[in-house]
């Protein structure tokens, strides 16, 4: 069945293919079902291929499709490589965009049948990308993924491009995915240099040759792509202005998938990173600092899309700072609960935003939980799992993260707590100023209120299951021993630093447990108290003023970097091009008219002029040789 | 006279039945024109075909000829030239009062340029290259109304007799100090006697001329220009091609030990066809002039794979060759069709010519794209394996040189597109309506265009017959 | 000096002087006539060098039907040294500068070259030059140039008659 594994891009592809070619000609009946229906083909295979990569004893194999950059001995194959990590990230993408798919047949089905033949066919197309990126068995197949799903995210974004607005937001998240590829291309440039390979068995096998120097600042180059791609400090920003995309755009690239590939990179990438402990702590700090700084931004803000988009930053950083601190399966854990609870909050908020006829503002919310009571009680239990309060998925990987840090350093375990309990309160914040309380909208909106039809409650209900159960695959080992799963799983992948201790004794755990769920609850219990006493609909005032205006942190980059970039521009267009290049180019283009000129005149049309000539270059050419070239004997003889 | 003798001289004794067909038929019953036509493309096309067949290697009658793989290709490259040219003259020669006479004299040439390619000995190559000549410049005198003809063969006859001379002397000096006339003994006899490179000067001043490398290019416009389209696509196309080939294997194979000498000359004789080629292309405005000088300055390309090594210089000129037949004669064909039927002949009138006939525009266009080096035709992959072979001496400078001059006739290519695009004309050139054999012509010189870049078992395998060198 | 050296000489020197007369002479006329000499002085070399067939040759075809073809289109077209026109004084010397170059590097060059020099010209045999030694060669060794040569010949004749045919 791996063998097989060029299949699960290949439906994508195709789906894109005949989607985006055929836009204007199909039915959107059609063109849904053709789009649903390759992630559901590629699905399958995923499972296939999970089922056999799960057994026993199995190898990491290489499907090699065809040579791709081959000079001499330097040789770059489009392979895929199949093994634990990749299969359980292909399950992953293809499962939560198969239930996203399904969802957008039914979002979209106002636009008109040639935009909703683009939409599939970029959605499809970014499936595909990000399978590429996955599955690649080198680190240029990952970059080829990679500048995939960065175009794609552009792409989807700027959907509505009707909307300028929109265009530059789409703009902005691509110029800041590129700069973090500076990072990536970097990164395998130099491994490339070092090691004359970049495929990822060679790579880690031939690691040890790396200097001290050379590994750091590798993953660190590493690093700075992570953080365009997933968004972490400094370059964040365009997340958030991400939501001018389509809701469900906004699940699958900007919460589920294209977000966590930075993740994936470093977890594939482990064996550098536990090498170079100075990446790693820069990498937790980083991610920490994110985690904190995204869930206060949260505090405040009103539109409940960005609410969701500031927490998955946070979130992520959580992640990177699983991945600093070395605990690999923890990210990937929280990888996989954050996709399930993650999408499902955003699914939720598209089906709340299509309810309330396209108004995002929770503050004009309220008292939706009568009208929609399959969405409340699926964002009910994502919020849930999202605070980390068991059994539910969220805790036990956010658990397995905090416990990690301690272990690390207890300063990050303090601040990650910290976030923790500043996480549940934003997002029951949302969920209440939603849900509960009374309808604080105009009353045209309150007629118009329903709940979603199938298509959009039935991937909910999935990935509220989902976000449920999907904790157990990694119980700790403070419950029972042994029973990590997931830990067991990607083993073969991830390797074991030499100082992990990974010995927490059982009674720090449970108080480490203890404390989080605490702060969770408590949290928990304030906002809700608060918030469905007195909604916060005024406007925000000291602290809270910074808060809602982010920091001021987009105004900041506006002024530092992109007004000098544009001014350099002008100077370089006005004076540089002008006067330097174009009279340069132009005067070569002078020159030669000229010479043509003056050289016309050899031509004479008289034939006898032309062989006089001839014979006269003959004599030069005859010159020229003898007496230019010291190997001559006539030469020899006249200096006799 | 064995089988193998008949092989060994297959495409010879093809030219010289289709000549005797061509006679008996005139001597006999009175034919319309279309019919000798006809006949003619039908023999041909037989020709090209059967060259592919049964190709054999050998030497006959002492060493006078000589023939390998290498050689058949390249003999069929020219009879493909050859038919294509015929296929795209139906037009000129529908109206024409001889039309057997003229491919008589051609396919003269063609007998003529197949023994000089296969030439074992100094003798034979002269008289094959004076049998490519003489009917040549009758050729050139074809329009007999127009007196631009008969000033072309005049200019065509003066100076290839001059040139011939100076061949000629240059082959008796080597004569005289080598006391061999046979090509595979005279490397061993050659030193670096000063009378042998007198010498070889002469003889390569006898070839330059023929393929119009400056400074001995002065007869190649007023010629191109007088002559009708047909011969000039042919001189240009065909007896360049044959005399390329010739060059390339004595260069290689007879004068090996005076490779020093040569290379510092065909570097700047070289330099010197391309820069003058290029300069003189940018002010032309009639097309048939203006192509004489862009096939100049191709030439001088050519003599810049020449001066690399041997594999790779006579595999690249080979391909180069075949290229060039496809581009220069899509060209010709679309000049030659607006010519016979509207009398067109400048750059100038058209403009706007997309409007009128936009398949013809989409012809010339390619054509031209592939003259100047764009990719993804072939004209391209041609330049580039000249280039590399080239480059494979080391001198960067001078490949450099040679590149950047890439770009100025890009200039005067790309301006005729524009003319043709974009420019506005009040009398734009008529529709032209294409009959059958000029348009399976221009077909076949397209896909050849376009077929030759991307195939790429065509430079492997052409590669793989000089491999010998 | 033997008599050949002295007829070697005396014919060399006539040779060049008629050659040079050719190319000043201002009546084309006188022209002709000198090239005729020429082609006399050509043929006592050859019959020196042994070669008896091709001095025969050479008078016949050169001097007997191709100057007399000569001679006939100058006299028909009645040209004369006024309707010719004038060449420019700087090509002139231009030309006279080149050949004069040409000749000098012509002497440096077989000054040099050795085996030219030592060898001699094998005037003591005298089969070399029989007609029959000449026809044999002909139509063994070189029998491929010959027949070639006859379709020259064929090819030309097709295109002077097609040129020259008044319709």
């Amino acid at each position: 069945m791996a063998k097989l594994a060029y299949l699960v891009p290949l439906f994508p592809l195709i789906g894109f293919l005949i989607n985006g070619l055929g836009r204007k000609t199909l039915s959107k009946s059609l063109i849904g079902l053709l789009g649903c229906g390759v992630i559901l083909a590629s699905f399958v295979v995923s499972v296939g291929i999970f089922l056999q990569v799960k057994q026993d004893g199995f190898q990491p194999q290489i499907v090699h499709l065809f040579d791709f950059i081959k000079v001499q001995s330097f040789n770059i194959p489009f392979s895929f490589q199949v093994d634990q990590l990749s299969s359980l990230f292909l399950l992953i993408i293809t499962g939560v965009g198969f239930l996203i798919h399904l969802y957008s047949t039914s979002y979209m089905h106002n636009e008109e049948t040639q935009h909703y033949g683009r939409y599939f066919a970029y959605l499809n197309l970014f499936v595909f990308s990000m399978l590429l990126l996955v599955l690649g068995a080198n680190y240029v197949i990952m970059f080829i993924g990679w500048e995939g799903v960065g175009l794609c995210s552009y792409l989807l974004i700027g959907y509505w491009f009707k909307n300028n607005n929109y265009n530059y937001a789409a703009r902005k998240a691509f110029v800041m995915n590129r700069i973090g590829d500076v990072g990536f291309l970097l990164a395998v440039f130099w491994i490339l240099a070092k090691l004359g390979t970049v495929s990822y068995g060679d790579v880690f096998a031939k690691a040890s040759t790396f200097s001290t120097f050379d590994v750091t600042a590798i993953t660190m180059l590493l690093f700075v792509g992570a953080m365009g791609k997933s968004a972490q400090i400094p370059l964040y920003t365009w997340l958030p202005d991400a939501m001018a995309g389509p809701t469900p755009v906004s699940a699958l690239i900007h919460a589920a998938t294209m977000v966590t590939a930075g993740i994936y990179m470093i977890v594939r990438s482990n064996v550098l990173y536990t090498m170079a402990p100075t990446t790693q702590a820069v990498v937790a700090i980083v991610g920490l600092a994110t985690a904190f700084l995204a869930a206060t931004i949260a505090l405040k803000q009103n539109d409940i899309k960005k609410v969701l988009a500031y927490s998955t930053v946070s979130q992520l950083g959580y992640m990177f700072l699983g991945l600093g601190v070395g605990a690999y399966t923890g990210a990937v854990f929280h990888v996989m609960t954050h996709a399930f609870f993650k999408a499902l909050l955003f699914l939720g908020a598209g089906s709340v935003i299509h309810a309330m006829g396209n108004e995002q503002d929770i503050r004009v919310m309220g008292g939706l939980k009568k009208y929609m009571p399959i969405t409340h009680i699926t964002f009910l239990l994502a919020c849930l799992a999202i605070s980390g309060i068991p059994p539910f998925s969220g805790f036990f990987s956010k658990d397995e993260i905090l416990a990690a840090a301690y272990e690390h350093n207890k300063v990050l375990w303090l601040i990650g707590a910290i976030t923790a309990g500043l996480t549940a309160f934003y997002m029951f914040r949302l969920y209440v100023m939603t849900f509960l309380g009374g309808f604080r909208g105009t009353h045209d909106q309150e007629h118009h209120l329903h709940e979603s039809p199938s298509a959009m409650t039935i991937p909910l209900i999935v990935l509220a299951i989902l976000s449920v159960i999907g904790g157990f695959v990694g119980i700790p080992e403070a419950f029972a021993h042994n029973a990590h799963a997931l830990e067991h799983f990607l083993s073969p992948v991830i390797v074991k630093s030499a100082d992990a201790a990974h010995g927490l004794d059982t009674s720090t755990e449970y108080m480490l447990m203890a404390i989080s769920v605490a702060l969770a609850v408590i949290a928990i219990i304030y906002a809700w108290t608060r918030f469905s006493k007195k909604p916060e609909i005024a406007e925000a005032e000291g602290a809270g003023k910074l808060l809602a205006n982010r920091w001021y942190v987009d105004e900041l980059y506006d002024k530092i970097i992109a007004n000098p970039l544009i001014a350099l521009g002008g100077f370089l267009k006005n004076v540089v091009e002008k006067s330097g290049i174009d009279g340069l180019v132009n005067g070569v283009g002078r020159g030669v008219n000229y010479a043509g000129r003056q050289i016309r005149l050899m031509q004479s049309g008289q034939v006898g002029n032309y062989i006089l000539l001839m014979v006269l270059s003959m004599v030069l050419m005859i010159i020229l040789v003898f007496y230019g070239n010291n190997l001559n004997p006539v030469l020899k003889y006249f200096s006799k | 006279m064995s089988i193998d003798f008949l092989m060994l001289l297959k495409q010879e004794m093809m030219l010289i039945v289709i000549i005797f067909i061509l006679m008996f038929l005139k001597l006999g019953k009175d034919r319309s024109n279309e019919s000798y036509m006809t006949i003619v493309n039908a023999l041909l096309l037989a020709n090209v075909v059967i060259g592919f067949f049964g190709n054999e290697e050998g030497v006959l009658f002492a060493e006078m000829f000589r023939t390998n793989k290498l050689m058949v290709l390249e003999k069929n490259i020219l009879n493909l030239g050859m038919l294509i040219i015929s296929m795209q003259s139906f037009v000129w020669l529908k109206t024409h009062k001889h039309v057997p006479e003229f491919y008589i004299l051609l396919l003269s040439t063609m007998l003529g340029m197949f023994f000089m390619i296969s030439a074992g000995n100094l003798l034979m190559f002269y008289l094959g290259l004076e049998l490519s000549t003489i009917p040549l410049a009758a050729a050139a005198n074809f329009d007999l109304a127009k007196r631009r003809s008969s000033e072309a063969a005049m200019k065509l006859i003066f100076s290839s007799a001059f040139s011939s001379s100076l061949l000629l002397f240059g082959i008796s000096l080597i004569y005289g100090t080598t006391g061999t006339l046979i090509f595979s003994q005279i490397p061993l006899h050659l030193g670096n006697n000063p009378l042998q490179i007198f010498a070889f000067i002469l003889l390569l001043a006898g070839l330059a001329f023929k393929i119009s490398v400056a400074p001995f290019h002065l007869w190649t416009a007023d010629v191109y220009e007088g002559a009708p389209v047909a011969v000039t696509s042919f001189l240009s196309v065909v007896s360049k091609g044959a005399v390329l080939f010739v060059f390339v294997s004595v260069l290689y194979t007879v004068f090996k030990p005076l490779a020093g000498a040569w290379y510092n000359m065909l570097f700047i004789l070289s330099l010197l066809t391309i820069i003058i080629g290029n300069l003189f292309a940018i002010r032309q405005d009639n097309f048939k002039r203006f192509l004489a000088f862009s096939s100049i300055a191709q030439v001088g390309f050519i003599l810049v794979g020449i001066s690399g090594s041997s594999t790779f210089g006579s595999a690249s000129v080979v391909y180069f060759v075949l290229i060039y037949v496809f581009s220069n004669l899509a060209a010709f064909g679309v000049i030659s069709l607006v010519s016979s039927i509207t009398g067109n002949e400048s750059i100038s009138n058209y403009r706007g010519f997309y409007k009128t006939n936009p398949v013809l525009s989409w012809i010339l266009t390619l054509a031209l794209f592939s003259l100047a080096g764009v990719p993804p035709t072939a004209g391209f992959f041609g330049k580039f394996f000249l280039l590399f072979a080239g480059a494979g001496k080391g001198n960067y400078w001078f490949i450099t040189i040679a590149a950047l001059n890439m770009i100025i006739s890009f200039y005067y290519y790309l301006r005729i597109v524009k003319a043709i695009f974009m420019d506005e004309n009040d009398h734009p050139i008529p529709r032209v309506l294409i009959p059958l054999m000029p348009r399976l012509a221009l077909y076949t010189c397209i896909a050849g265009v376009l077929a030759v870049g991307f195939i790429s078992y065509i430079y492997d395998y052409i590669h793989s017959l000089s491999r010998g060198m | 000096m033997s008599t050949t050296e002295i007829l070697f000489w005396f014919l060399s020197a006539l040779a060049l002087v008629s050659a040079t007369m050719v190319l000043i002479s201002k009546n084309p006329v006188h022209s002709i006539l000198w090239l005729i000499i020429v082609f006399f002085a050509i043929s006592g070399h050859y019959i020196l060098l042994n070669a008896q067939f091709l001095a025969i040759v050479n008078l016949i075809v050169y001097a007997g039907a191709i100057m007399v073809l000569f001679l006939f289109v100058v006299m028909l077209m009645n040209l004369n040294s006024d309707s010719e026109p004038q060449k420019n004084n700087r090509f002139k010397i231009a030309g006279a500068i080149s050949g004069g170059c040409l000749m000098l590097i012509m002497i440096d060059v077989i000054r040099d070259a050795g085996e030219v020099q030592n060898a001699k010209a094998l005037v003591k045999e005298g089969n070399i030059g029989l007609i029959k030694n000449l026809g044999m060669v002909l139509f063994k060794d070189y029998v491929i140039p010959f027949e070639i040569s006859s379709v020259l010949f064929l090819a030309a004749m097709v295109g002077a008659v097609v040129i020259g045919k008044r319709n």
